[in-house]
């Protein structure tokens, strides 16, 4: 008897390691190498927002970089290994040079991979209470009533079912995610956020870094 | 019981596992609860109020087939502006949220919108200024262009049907224009 309990223990403590050996998060700031110099900043800035795509699992990780990216290794971008968690945050890779916030780099948003390698399936959902400011050709923002604007970029827009000015509500659907853009990419939503805020005795509107509180929001919604 | 199970050969397996599970966890964290606070800004209304009059003539019509939107009516706890007559746009589509709003233009091959809010974020010290933000912002799909007036914020957003090509999205010049004509609605420089 006593043995069979040492055992069991032995078992939940090493279950455990093993748990924290493949953890589903990467922290925030740490970019795949050589991919740009993220933000460290665990800070959750939006804390009541829901997560944009409505159900899981979900894998936030670099189109670019990733399997089969434009900057990647070479591969299918349905490739298991990007179907795969540690999420791995990408805001500010090197897509670009100019965003304030980043030490080099500057992708402005997260990129995230719904469950499967499929388009025009799984729905992004509304993040916030707000209201749609902007319907372009790929994206869509919500605005929240603090303000924030909340933008999903790649939706299958003939799936769209939200117009300009129309109020919504936390995890109302918005479109499909899709890879819609002027060349083929990746299937990926690209979620970014941007909000005034005061560095420093100034005020500036800058996109934020998400990961954090999409961090926070994928484990409420789990 | 735990004196025992330290002698057994199980418990070098467990603290072999928690060893090599503490090396090989990297930078993996926990969910963190830190926030950073959002606080509403003072609105100047006599700086609003000033500049509503002082281009109350040349946006008289823009101003009253704005006003006569029912949606105009709600509560907008910060200036409203829009774009003025020498834009060449149409009314737009408005909502308000109180201490935000949005309007919205449909152009032919783009799509513009003005974002108003009061709110701002407080940066943690974890945040890093790396270089002087501008007004101008290529976005992909578009580009934005922020300022601050009267202590609120406001972005304008463009998004083109050919986004690489068009100069609209390409160029500041055009966003620059649109923003030199935004003007205060009058009877909209108020608190209500």
């Amino acid at each position: 008897m006593r043995n069979k309990v040492l055992t069991a223990l032995a078992m939940v403590l090493v279950g455990t390691v093993t748990a924290q050996a493949e953890p589903r998060f990467e922290a925030p700031g740490y970019l795949l190498e050589n991919s740009g110099e993220g933000v460290k900043s665990p800070v959750v800035f939006f804390p009541e927002m829901r997560f944009p795509i409505e159900s899981g699992p979900v894998y936030a990780n670099s189109h670019a970089f990733s399997v089969g990216g434009a900057k990647g290794p070479e591969g299918d971008s349905c490739d298991a290994s990007n179907y795969s968690f540690p999420w791995r945050d990408n805001f500010c890779e090197l897509r670009r040079s100019d965003q304030p916030l980043c030490g080099a780099g500057g992708h402005t948003g997260q990129d995230l991979r719904p469950a499967t390698c499929e388009k025009s399936v799984h729905w992004a959902v509304a993040a916030t209470d707000g209201v749609i400011a902007h319907v372009g050709r790929f994206a869509v923002t919500v605005q929240s009533s603090d303000g924030a604007l909340h933008r999903y970029v790649h939706l299958d827009m003939d799936s769209v079912v939200v117009a300009p000015m129309d109020r919504v509500t936390k995890g109302d659907r918005i479109g499909t995610v899709s890879n819609s853009w002027l060349s083929e990419i990746p299937i990926h939503l690209h979620y970014d956020i941007k909000q005034p805020v005061q560095i420093g005795g100034q005020v500036h509107t800058l996109f934020l870094p998400p990961y954090s509180s999409l961090m926070a929001a994928y484990e409420k919604m789990n | 019981m735990l004196k025992e199970f330290v002698k057994t050969p199980l418990a070098g397996v467990v603290v072999g596992a928690l060893v090599c599970g503490f090396l090989t966890a990297g930078p993996s964290l926990a969910v963190s609860n830190g926030t950073a606070p959002v606080v509403e800004n003072n609105i100047d209304w006599s700086a609003a109020e000033a500049s509503a009059a002082a281009t109350a003539e040349r946006e008289q019509t823009a101003s009253e087939a704005f006003l006569a939107l029912t949606s105009s009516t709600d509560a907008t706890a910060l200036p409203v502006m829009l774009f003025g007559v020498e834009a060449g746009l149409s009314i737009p589509a408005f909502v308000s949220q109180g201490s935000a709003y949005a309007a919205f233009y449909a152009e032919d091959g783009i799509q513009l919108s003005i974002s108003g809010s009061k709110a701002v974020v407080q940066a943690p010290d974890s945040l890093t200024l790396y270089r002087e933000p501008t007004a101008f912002e290529n976005i992909g799909d578009g580009a934005d262009y922020s300022l601050q007036r009267f202590g609120a914020s406001y972005t304008l957003r463009i998004t083109c049907h050919q986004p690489t090509e068009d100069t609209r999205c390409t160029q500041p010049d055009y966003l620059t224009e649109l923003a030199g004509t935004l003007f205060v609605v009058e009877g909209q420089a108020n608190e209500k």
